[in-house]
Protein backbone atom coordinates (compact mmCIF):
# COMPACT_ATOMS: atom_id res chain seq x y z
CA UNK A 1 0.00 0.00 0.00
CA UNK A 2 1.35 3.07 -1.12
CA UNK A 3 2.59 5.58 1.77
CA UNK A 4 0.58 9.13 1.15
CA UNK A 5 1.76 12.02 2.67
CA UNK A 6 -0.38 15.19 3.47
CA UNK A 7 0.53 18.55 1.72
CA UNK A 8 2.29 20.17 5.25
CA UNK A 9 4.36 16.55 4.89
CA UNK A 10 5.35 17.20 1.47
CA UNK A 11 6.84 20.44 1.87
CA UNK A 12 9.03 19.31 4.81
CA UNK A 13 9.83 16.52 2.61
CA UNK A 14 11.17 19.16 -0.12
CA UNK A 15 13.05 21.12 2.36
CA UNK A 16 14.78 18.01 3.15
CA UNK A 17 13.19 16.87 6.45
CA UNK A 18 15.01 19.12 8.19
CA UNK A 19 12.78 17.88 11.74
CA UNK A 20 11.96 14.86 12.20
CA UNK A 21 11.59 12.48 14.96
CA UNK A 22 12.57 8.46 14.87
CA UNK A 23 9.75 6.43 16.49
CA UNK A 24 11.16 2.54 17.88
CA UNK A 25 8.15 0.17 19.49
CA UNK A 26 8.29 -3.24 20.89
CA UNK A 27 5.29 -5.18 20.60
CA UNK A 28 5.56 -6.78 24.22
CA UNK A 29 3.26 -7.12 27.21
CA UNK A 30 3.12 -3.99 27.89
CA UNK A 31 4.34 -2.29 24.51
CA UNK A 32 7.88 -0.06 25.03
CA UNK A 33 7.45 3.04 23.17
CA UNK A 34 10.42 4.95 22.50
CA UNK A 35 11.62 8.43 20.74
CA UNK A 36 14.55 9.96 19.85
CA UNK A 37 13.24 13.38 21.01
CA UNK A 38 13.27 15.14 24.14
CA UNK A 39 10.60 14.10 26.81
CA UNK A 40 7.21 12.47 26.02
CA UNK A 41 5.26 12.67 23.07
CA UNK A 42 1.82 11.32 21.84
CA UNK A 43 1.85 10.65 17.97
CA UNK A 44 -1.30 9.62 17.69
CA UNK A 45 -3.16 7.27 15.69
CA UNK A 46 -0.44 5.13 13.26
CA UNK A 47 -0.91 1.87 11.61
CA UNK A 48 0.55 -0.22 14.70
CA UNK A 49 -0.57 2.17 17.96
CA UNK A 50 -4.92 1.55 16.30
CA UNK A 51 -5.99 3.54 19.81
CA UNK A 52 -5.17 7.42 20.69
CA UNK A 53 -3.69 8.58 23.90
CA UNK A 54 -0.29 6.35 23.31
CA UNK A 55 2.99 8.07 24.90
CA UNK A 56 6.16 7.23 23.33
CA UNK A 57 9.22 8.27 26.03
CA UNK A 58 12.08 9.83 24.67
CA UNK A 59 15.89 11.47 25.55
CA UNK A 60 18.28 8.97 27.01
CA UNK A 61 16.12 5.79 26.63
CA UNK A 62 16.72 4.61 23.19
CA UNK A 63 20.95 5.79 22.54
CA UNK A 64 21.35 3.98 19.42
CA UNK A 65 19.67 3.26 15.60
CA UNK A 66 21.76 1.15 13.37
CA UNK A 67 21.44 1.79 9.53
CA UNK A 68 18.32 0.14 8.98
CA UNK A 69 17.94 -1.51 5.34
CA UNK A 70 14.87 -2.13 2.78
CA UNK A 71 15.12 -5.52 2.16
CA UNK A 72 14.17 -7.23 -1.18
CA UNK A 73 15.20 -10.42 -3.24
CA UNK A 74 15.11 -12.90 0.53
CA UNK A 75 18.04 -10.50 1.30
CA UNK A 76 17.92 -10.13 5.15
CA UNK A 77 19.34 -8.08 8.27
CA UNK A 78 20.43 -8.49 11.67
CA UNK A 79 20.62 -5.25 13.51
CA UNK A 80 21.33 -3.98 17.05
CA UNK A 81 19.17 -1.42 19.07
CA UNK A 82 20.75 0.29 22.02
CA UNK A 83 19.10 1.38 25.02
CA UNK A 84 20.47 3.40 28.26
CA UNK A 85 21.22 0.68 31.08
CA UNK A 86 20.59 3.99 33.87
CA UNK A 87 17.59 3.22 35.63
CA UNK A 88 14.86 3.62 35.24
CA UNK A 89 15.41 0.37 33.25
CA UNK A 90 13.84 0.36 29.62
CA UNK A 91 12.07 -2.92 30.10
CA UNK A 92 11.30 -2.60 33.17
CA UNK A 93 7.72 -2.61 33.13
CA UNK A 94 7.99 -6.04 31.39
CA UNK A 95 9.93 -7.75 34.03
CA UNK A 96 12.17 -6.87 36.87
CA UNK A 97 14.92 -9.20 36.28
CA UNK A 98 16.93 -9.19 32.53
CA UNK A 99 16.14 -12.94 32.36
CA UNK A 100 12.55 -12.58 32.36
CA UNK A 101 12.23 -9.39 30.26
CA UNK A 102 14.58 -11.82 27.54
CA UNK A 103 12.01 -14.63 27.67
CA UNK A 104 9.04 -12.02 27.30
CA UNK A 105 10.29 -10.31 24.51
CA UNK A 106 12.23 -13.17 22.77
CA UNK A 107 10.16 -13.26 18.79
CA UNK A 108 7.95 -10.04 19.71
CA UNK A 109 7.82 -7.72 16.68
CA UNK A 110 10.10 -4.62 16.39
CA UNK A 111 9.27 -1.88 14.26
CA UNK A 112 10.79 1.75 13.26
CA UNK A 113 9.11 4.23 12.14
CA UNK A 114 9.91 7.96 11.43
CA UNK A 115 7.59 11.16 11.96
CA UNK A 116 7.58 14.27 10.12
CA UNK A 117 7.38 17.27 12.43
CA UNK A 118 7.66 21.27 11.15
CA UNK A 119 9.94 23.67 12.24
CA UNK A 120 7.79 23.99 16.03
CA UNK A 121 8.62 20.53 16.77
CA UNK A 122 4.70 19.34 16.03
CA UNK A 123 4.27 16.52 14.10
CA UNK A 124 2.69 17.12 10.57
CA UNK A 125 1.14 13.12 10.33
CA UNK A 126 1.22 10.02 11.98
CA UNK A 127 4.40 7.90 12.19
CA UNK A 128 5.29 6.13 9.21
CA UNK A 129 6.81 2.60 10.43
CA UNK A 130 9.17 1.98 7.81
CA UNK A 131 11.36 -0.90 9.27
CA UNK A 132 9.79 -4.22 11.16
CA UNK A 133 11.64 -6.99 12.65
CA UNK A 134 11.84 -9.57 15.43
CA UNK A 135 13.78 -9.59 18.73
CA UNK A 136 16.14 -12.06 19.45
CA UNK A 137 18.31 -11.79 22.87
CA UNK A 138 19.37 -8.64 25.16
CA UNK A 139 22.81 -8.36 26.08
CA UNK A 140 24.59 -5.70 28.54
CA UNK A 141 27.43 -3.66 27.81
CA UNK A 142 29.92 -1.64 29.82
CA UNK A 143 32.39 0.29 28.11
CA UNK A 144 35.02 2.48 28.95
CA UNK A 145 35.60 4.24 32.26
CA UNK A 146 39.09 3.78 32.31
CA UNK A 147 39.65 6.97 34.75
CA UNK A 148 37.48 8.89 37.02
CA UNK A 149 37.13 11.81 34.38
CA UNK A 150 36.03 8.72 31.92
CA UNK A 151 32.87 7.80 33.02
CA UNK A 152 31.93 4.15 31.59
CA UNK A 153 28.99 3.10 29.01
CA UNK A 154 26.56 1.01 30.19
CA UNK A 155 24.01 0.06 27.65
CA UNK A 156 21.48 -2.90 27.32
CA UNK A 157 21.68 -4.13 23.30
CA UNK A 158 18.52 -5.88 21.93
CA UNK A 159 19.48 -7.78 18.98
CA UNK A 160 16.78 -8.10 16.34
CA UNK A 161 16.58 -9.62 12.74
CA UNK A 162 13.86 -9.61 10.21
CA UNK A 163 11.31 -12.66 8.94
CA UNK A 164 13.97 -14.02 6.99
CA UNK A 165 16.72 -14.48 9.72
CA UNK A 166 16.54 -18.00 10.37
CA UNK A 167 15.75 -19.35 7.04
CA UNK A 168 19.11 -21.06 6.86
CA UNK A 169 19.34 -21.93 10.57
CA UNK A 170 16.02 -22.76 11.83
CA UNK A 171 15.20 -21.29 15.38
CA UNK A 172 14.26 -24.39 17.67
CA UNK A 173 11.38 -24.54 20.01
CA UNK A 174 10.44 -26.80 22.35
CA UNK A 175 7.21 -28.32 23.75
CA UNK A 176 7.62 -27.11 27.19
CA UNK A 177 5.40 -24.87 29.35
CA UNK A 178 7.65 -22.04 28.87
CA UNK A 179 7.91 -21.79 25.38
CA UNK A 180 3.93 -22.82 25.36
CA UNK A 181 2.92 -19.51 27.00
CA UNK A 182 5.82 -17.37 25.22
CA UNK A 183 3.61 -18.42 21.94
CA UNK A 184 0.55 -18.94 23.29
CA UNK A 185 0.15 -16.94 26.86
CA UNK A 186 -2.35 -18.99 29.16
CA UNK A 187 -2.31 -22.21 27.05
CA UNK A 188 -2.05 -24.81 29.66
CA UNK A 189 -1.20 -27.97 26.59
CA UNK A 190 2.19 -28.51 27.28
CA UNK A 191 1.61 -28.05 31.20
CA UNK A 192 2.68 -31.68 31.67
CA UNK A 193 4.95 -32.68 29.14
CA UNK A 194 8.15 -32.60 31.65
CA UNK A 195 5.67 -36.06 32.79
CA UNK A 196 6.48 -37.89 29.51
CA UNK A 197 9.98 -37.65 29.79
CA UNK A 198 10.18 -41.48 30.48
CA UNK A 199 7.20 -42.70 28.83
CA UNK A 200 7.03 -45.30 26.21
CA UNK A 201 4.27 -44.98 24.04
CA UNK A 202 3.32 -48.17 22.40
CA UNK A 203 1.24 -47.72 19.22
CA UNK A 204 -1.82 -49.97 20.19
CA UNK A 205 -2.05 -53.45 17.57
CA UNK A 206 -5.75 -52.96 16.29
CA UNK B 1 15.36 13.96 49.89
CA UNK B 2 13.68 16.97 48.54
CA UNK B 3 15.27 18.69 45.27
CA UNK B 4 17.29 21.36 46.18
CA UNK B 5 17.77 24.85 45.03
CA UNK B 6 21.53 25.89 43.91
CA UNK B 7 22.32 29.23 45.24
CA UNK B 8 21.86 32.41 42.66
CA UNK B 9 24.96 34.21 44.36
CA UNK B 10 27.25 31.18 43.40
CA UNK B 11 26.83 31.67 39.75
CA UNK B 12 27.53 34.83 39.69
CA UNK B 13 30.56 35.76 37.31
CA UNK B 14 32.11 37.65 34.95
CA UNK B 15 31.48 36.16 31.68
CA UNK B 16 27.45 35.03 31.79
CA UNK B 17 26.42 33.17 28.90
CA UNK B 18 22.61 32.69 28.83
CA UNK B 19 21.04 28.86 28.60
CA UNK B 20 21.14 27.38 25.47
CA UNK B 21 19.41 24.99 23.65
CA UNK B 22 21.01 22.23 22.56
CA UNK B 23 19.93 19.50 20.04
CA UNK B 24 21.40 16.86 17.83
CA UNK B 25 22.05 17.69 14.74
CA UNK B 26 22.71 15.42 11.76
CA UNK B 27 24.41 16.31 8.12
CA UNK B 28 24.75 13.99 5.27
CA UNK B 29 27.94 16.43 4.74
CA UNK B 30 28.96 19.83 2.54
CA UNK B 31 28.11 18.98 -0.89
CA UNK B 32 30.31 19.81 -3.76
CA UNK B 33 27.86 23.33 -4.19
CA UNK B 34 29.16 24.12 -0.55
CA UNK B 35 25.46 23.70 1.18
CA UNK B 36 25.45 21.49 4.31
CA UNK B 37 22.19 20.18 4.59
CA UNK B 38 21.15 19.31 8.82
CA UNK B 39 18.60 17.61 9.89
CA UNK B 40 17.62 17.60 13.83
CA UNK B 41 15.61 14.97 15.42
CA UNK B 42 15.96 15.88 19.16
CA UNK B 43 12.30 17.38 19.36
CA UNK B 44 13.47 20.70 20.20
CA UNK B 45 16.57 19.90 22.29
CA UNK B 46 17.71 20.28 26.23
CA UNK B 47 18.67 23.37 28.19
CA UNK B 48 22.23 23.60 28.59
CA UNK B 49 24.29 26.42 30.99
CA UNK B 50 27.36 26.71 31.89
CA UNK B 51 29.26 29.32 34.11
CA UNK B 52 33.01 30.44 34.49
CA UNK B 53 34.87 32.54 36.57
CA UNK B 54 32.70 32.12 39.32
CA UNK B 55 34.35 34.34 42.48
CA UNK B 56 34.96 32.33 45.61
CA UNK B 57 36.22 34.18 48.13
CA UNK B 58 35.84 32.93 51.21
CA UNK B 59 35.38 30.05 53.47
CA UNK B 60 31.78 30.30 53.77
CA UNK B 61 31.29 30.11 49.66
CA UNK B 62 34.00 27.63 49.35
CA UNK B 63 32.73 24.90 51.26
CA UNK B 64 29.03 25.70 50.31
CA UNK B 65 30.54 24.84 46.70
CA UNK B 66 32.47 21.76 48.05
CA UNK B 67 29.25 20.59 49.56
CA UNK B 68 26.77 20.99 46.14
CA UNK B 69 29.68 19.20 44.10
CA UNK B 70 29.47 16.40 46.28
CA UNK B 71 25.46 16.39 46.51
CA UNK B 72 25.59 16.43 42.60
CA UNK B 73 27.81 13.66 42.33
CA UNK B 74 28.91 13.91 38.92
CA UNK B 75 25.58 14.23 37.00
CA UNK B 76 23.94 11.38 39.10
CA UNK B 77 21.14 13.89 41.08
CA UNK B 78 19.20 16.47 39.37
CA UNK B 79 19.30 20.23 40.97
CA UNK B 80 16.93 23.51 40.53
CA UNK B 81 19.17 26.05 39.04
CA UNK B 82 18.30 29.67 38.99
CA UNK B 83 18.70 32.21 35.93
CA UNK B 84 18.80 35.99 36.74
CA UNK B 85 19.08 38.32 34.13
CA UNK B 86 17.26 41.17 35.05
CA UNK B 87 17.66 42.93 31.51
CA UNK B 88 15.47 40.49 29.64
CA UNK B 89 12.57 39.99 32.76
CA UNK B 90 9.67 42.12 31.94
CA UNK B 91 10.01 44.17 34.86
CA UNK B 92 7.06 46.88 35.14
CA UNK B 93 7.94 50.24 34.59
CA UNK B 94 7.38 52.64 37.66
CA UNK B 95 8.07 56.39 37.95
CA UNK B 96 9.98 56.49 34.76
CA UNK B 97 12.45 53.58 35.47
CA UNK B 98 12.26 49.29 35.55
CA UNK B 99 11.19 48.25 38.85
CA UNK B 100 13.38 44.70 39.70
CA UNK B 101 12.76 44.06 42.90
CA UNK B 102 10.31 44.98 45.47
CA UNK B 103 11.21 45.20 49.24
CA UNK B 104 10.04 42.48 51.83
CA UNK B 105 7.34 42.99 54.16
CA UNK B 106 8.05 41.98 58.14
CA UNK B 107 5.87 39.21 59.33
CA UNK B 108 5.84 41.77 62.40
CA UNK B 109 4.39 45.91 62.05
CA UNK B 110 7.86 45.94 64.83
CA UNK B 111 10.00 44.71 61.81
CA UNK B 112 9.99 41.37 63.60
CA UNK B 113 10.62 39.01 61.19
CA UNK B 114 9.36 35.10 60.91
CA UNK B 115 11.03 32.04 63.09
CA UNK B 116 13.56 31.71 60.50
CA UNK B 117 14.70 35.07 60.29
CA UNK B 118 12.92 35.61 56.28
CA UNK B 119 10.26 38.10 55.65
CA UNK B 120 7.13 38.28 53.70
CA UNK B 121 8.36 38.19 49.66
CA UNK B 122 6.83 38.31 46.02
CA UNK B 123 8.12 38.23 43.20
CA UNK B 124 7.83 41.81 40.88
CA UNK B 125 5.87 40.10 37.56
CA UNK B 126 2.86 38.39 38.51
CA UNK B 127 1.74 36.05 35.42
CA UNK B 128 -0.22 33.35 35.25
CA UNK B 129 -1.23 30.82 32.28
CA UNK B 130 -4.75 31.96 30.76
CA UNK B 131 -5.99 28.58 29.44
CA UNK B 132 -5.13 24.99 29.55
CA UNK B 133 -2.64 23.72 26.83
CA UNK B 134 -1.58 19.95 26.64
CA UNK B 135 2.31 18.48 26.46
CA UNK B 136 4.21 19.75 23.49
CA UNK B 137 2.43 22.36 22.35
CA UNK B 138 4.48 24.82 20.92
CA UNK B 139 2.28 28.14 21.96
CA UNK B 140 1.07 29.45 25.30
CA UNK B 141 -1.24 32.22 25.99
CA UNK B 142 0.38 34.16 29.19
CA UNK B 143 -1.80 36.95 31.05
CA UNK B 144 0.32 39.49 32.51
CA UNK B 145 -1.80 40.15 35.67
CA UNK B 146 2.13 42.48 36.76
CA UNK B 147 4.89 43.38 33.93
CA UNK B 148 6.04 45.28 31.22
CA UNK B 149 4.67 44.07 27.49
CA UNK B 150 6.15 40.89 26.24
CA UNK B 151 7.79 41.32 23.03
CA UNK B 152 9.65 37.93 22.82
CA UNK B 153 12.98 36.90 23.86
CA UNK B 154 11.86 36.71 27.29
CA UNK B 155 12.65 33.51 29.66
CA UNK B 156 10.16 32.36 32.03
CA UNK B 157 9.59 28.67 33.93
CA UNK B 158 6.78 26.75 35.05
CA UNK B 159 7.14 24.37 38.01
CA UNK B 160 5.06 21.62 36.40
CA UNK B 161 3.38 18.77 38.47
CA UNK B 162 5.81 16.04 37.71
CA UNK B 163 8.61 17.20 35.95
CA UNK B 164 8.89 20.25 38.43
CA UNK B 165 10.77 24.01 37.26
CA UNK B 166 11.08 23.89 33.55
CA UNK B 167 12.66 26.62 31.34
CA UNK B 168 10.92 28.12 28.16
CA UNK B 169 11.40 31.24 25.95
CA UNK B 170 8.93 33.32 24.53
CA UNK B 171 9.78 33.42 20.38
CA UNK B 172 7.15 35.53 19.57
CA UNK B 173 4.32 37.66 21.32
CA UNK B 174 1.31 38.92 20.17
CA UNK B 175 -1.34 40.82 22.25
CA UNK B 176 -4.82 39.52 22.35
CA UNK B 177 -6.79 41.36 24.83
CA UNK B 178 -6.29 43.25 27.90
CA UNK B 179 -2.90 42.12 29.06
CA UNK B 180 -3.39 38.65 27.21
CA UNK B 181 -0.69 37.47 25.25
CA UNK B 182 -0.48 34.98 22.73
CA UNK B 183 3.01 33.37 23.09
CA UNK B 184 4.87 30.61 20.50
CA UNK B 185 8.10 29.16 23.04
CA UNK B 186 10.80 27.27 22.64
CA UNK B 187 11.12 24.28 23.52
CA UNK B 188 7.41 22.26 23.37
CA UNK B 189 5.94 22.52 26.47
CA UNK B 190 7.84 19.76 28.49
CA UNK B 191 4.61 18.79 30.47
CA UNK B 192 0.44 19.84 30.17
CA UNK B 193 -0.42 22.89 32.03
CA UNK B 194 -3.78 24.40 33.31
CA UNK B 195 -5.14 27.42 33.71
CA UNK B 196 -4.09 30.14 36.03
CA UNK B 197 -0.72 28.66 37.10
CA UNK B 198 1.55 31.04 38.08
CA UNK B 199 4.54 31.89 34.91
CA UNK B 200 7.61 32.63 36.89
CA UNK B 201 9.91 35.94 34.91
CA UNK B 202 11.43 37.38 37.71
CA UNK B 203 14.11 34.63 38.23
CA UNK B 204 13.01 31.65 35.93
CA UNK B 205 14.47 28.25 37.00
CA UNK B 206 15.12 24.40 35.62
CA UNK B 207 15.48 21.22 36.41
CA UNK B 208 19.43 20.38 35.39
CA UNK B 209 22.15 18.10 36.50
CA UNK B 210 26.13 18.23 35.76
CA UNK B 211 26.52 17.89 32.15
CA UNK B 212 29.07 15.11 33.27
CA UNK B 213 32.04 13.84 35.88
CA UNK B 214 34.49 17.08 36.37
CA UNK B 215 31.96 19.52 35.28
CA UNK B 216 31.98 21.19 38.51
CA UNK B 217 35.21 22.38 39.60
CA UNK B 218 36.86 25.14 41.51
CA UNK B 219 40.78 25.50 40.84
CA UNK B 220 42.20 27.58 43.82
CA UNK B 221 45.34 30.05 43.57
CA UNK B 222 47.50 30.11 47.12
CA UNK B 223 44.54 28.00 48.34
CA UNK B 224 42.25 31.01 48.91
CA UNK B 225 40.83 32.54 45.30
CA UNK B 226 39.45 30.83 42.57
CA UNK B 227 37.24 31.02 39.88
CA UNK B 228 34.63 28.52 39.96
CA UNK B 229 33.17 26.55 36.67
CA UNK B 230 30.03 24.64 36.33
CA UNK B 231 28.37 23.49 33.44
CA UNK B 232 24.58 22.11 33.51
CA UNK B 233 22.55 20.25 31.31
CA UNK B 234 18.77 19.88 31.23
CA UNK B 235 17.99 16.63 33.31
CA UNK B 236 15.37 13.97 32.89
CA UNK B 237 15.93 12.27 36.19
CA UNK B 238 13.67 10.87 38.36
CA UNK B 239 12.57 13.33 40.57
CA UNK B 240 13.18 12.52 44.55
CA UNK B 241 10.24 13.22 46.65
Amino acid sequence: MPVIYNAAELVQLKAGLPFFGVFFRLDAAPVVRLWTGVGMIEPGVNALDTVAGASYRGIGQLTDLPALQQLTNGTTQRVQFAFSKIPPDVFGDIAAQLQDQQAAIAGKAVAVGIGIMGPDWQLLGPVRWQWDGYADFLSVELAGGSSAGDPSTWSLKLNCGDWMSGRRRAGLSYWTDQDQQARSPGDRFCERTPRLTDAKKVWPVF
Amino acid sequence: MALKHFPERLLRSGTTPPPRLVGVAKTPGRTMSGIMPVSRSDGGGLWAFERSGIPIRNRTDEMAWNALQAHLADGARPIIVPFCHKRIMPAPIVGGARLYTLDDVPYDEDDIPHDDDTDYETEVVQAIVASSVGRRSPTLQIVMTVGDALIGGELFSIDHTVLRDRLYRIVTAELVSGVTYQCTIEPPLREAVIGSTPVQFDLPRCVMQLSGAGAMTLPLNLNRFGGGQVSFIESFLPIPD
